[in-house]
């Protein structure tokens, strides 16, 4: 039976980095809806279909962190805890980011694909229908064309 | 890059293909006009729990590659499972994290109702 307090110390540390990565991105996530004065530069889009840039940063940007630190890194210990913790954080943070391009991708899409809107009558209830209606004795019938009610 | 990590990175890929399968049929349709909200398996349980397309991509995937590979004794399969829990744990954390401190924020529109009423 699989028990996940027995894990592997290498585990761990991947778990460590994939949920670090992930408290990055929902943390900027959760700033992005509720702080007032968030850059508009990180909400905007490269492109419609990509995701916003925070996301984005916040998706790679632990990933290719934790790597650098671990080439900076002397020890060979550390070094190595380092990079179990940058691997966890790419299983996490690139198949993330590849999530979110293909979900706002979709969204783009169906958007484009929406049957257009039907544009309103212009003609049907016009103000020439309105004033005419007062001499009238039943109810008005707004969705008929203005000509019936005037013969009426 | 050793045969382990291989596999454990093809298991993230497929965990999140399946949760990104969920999501962009949920986002199309909500593009088209058509929201999916109350379907299944788009179905809420609580504001501050992931919906159960999460549990099934996140938690679901990881969980039959692991048995899977525990009945037909393939340890790449087991590998693969272990990448995809990494993967669907820290996602299911945090959105459960994100949700939670949504759930306990008040939403700006409502303190801005508030405001204008006592105006």
């Amino acid at each position: 039976m699989f028990n996940p307090l027995k894990m592997d110390p290498i585990e761990k540390r991947m778990l460590l980095g994939g949920l670090a990565t992930s408290l990055i991105y929902y943390g900027n996530r959760f700033a992005m809806d509720t702080v007032p004065g968030y850059p508009q530069e990180l909400k905007n889009r490269v492109e419609p279909h990509m995701p916003q840039n925070a996301d984005i940063i916040t998706s790679l940007a632990p990933p290719a962190t934790l790597y650098v630190v671990k080439k900076i890194m002397k020890s060979t210990d550390k070094k190595e805890k380092v990079g179990d913790m940058a691997f966890g954080a790419t299983l996490y943070g690139v198949p993330n980011f590849l999530h979110d391009v293909v979900v706002q991708s979709a969204y783009v899409e169906g958007v484009a694909a929406r049957p257009a809107a039907r544009l309103p009558l212009t003609m049907a209830a016009s103000k020439y229908v309105a004033s005419q209606n007062n001499n009238l004795r039943s109810a008005p019938q707004v969705s008929s064309v203005s000509k019936y009610v005037l013969t009426s | 890059m050793d045969s382990v990590e291989k596999n454990m990175l093809i298991g993230a890929f497929a965990t999140s293909a399946v949760d990104m399968g969920l999501e962009a049929n949920f986002t199309y349709n909500r593009g088209l006009g058509k929201p999916l909200d109350g379907q299944f398996p788009y179905i809420g349980i609580h504001d501050a729990i992931p919906p159960l397309d999460d549990w099934i991509a996140d938690a679901g995937v990881p969980a039959l590659m692991y048995l899977l590979g525990k009945v037909m004794k393939k340890p790449s399969l087991i590998q693969m499972a272990k990448g995809g829990a990494i993967y669907g744990v820290s996602q299911l954390a945090g959105i459960t994290l994100y949700r939670v401190a949504k759930f306990a924020t008040p939403a700006p529109a409502a303190r801005y109702v508030v405001v204008n009423r006592r105006i």
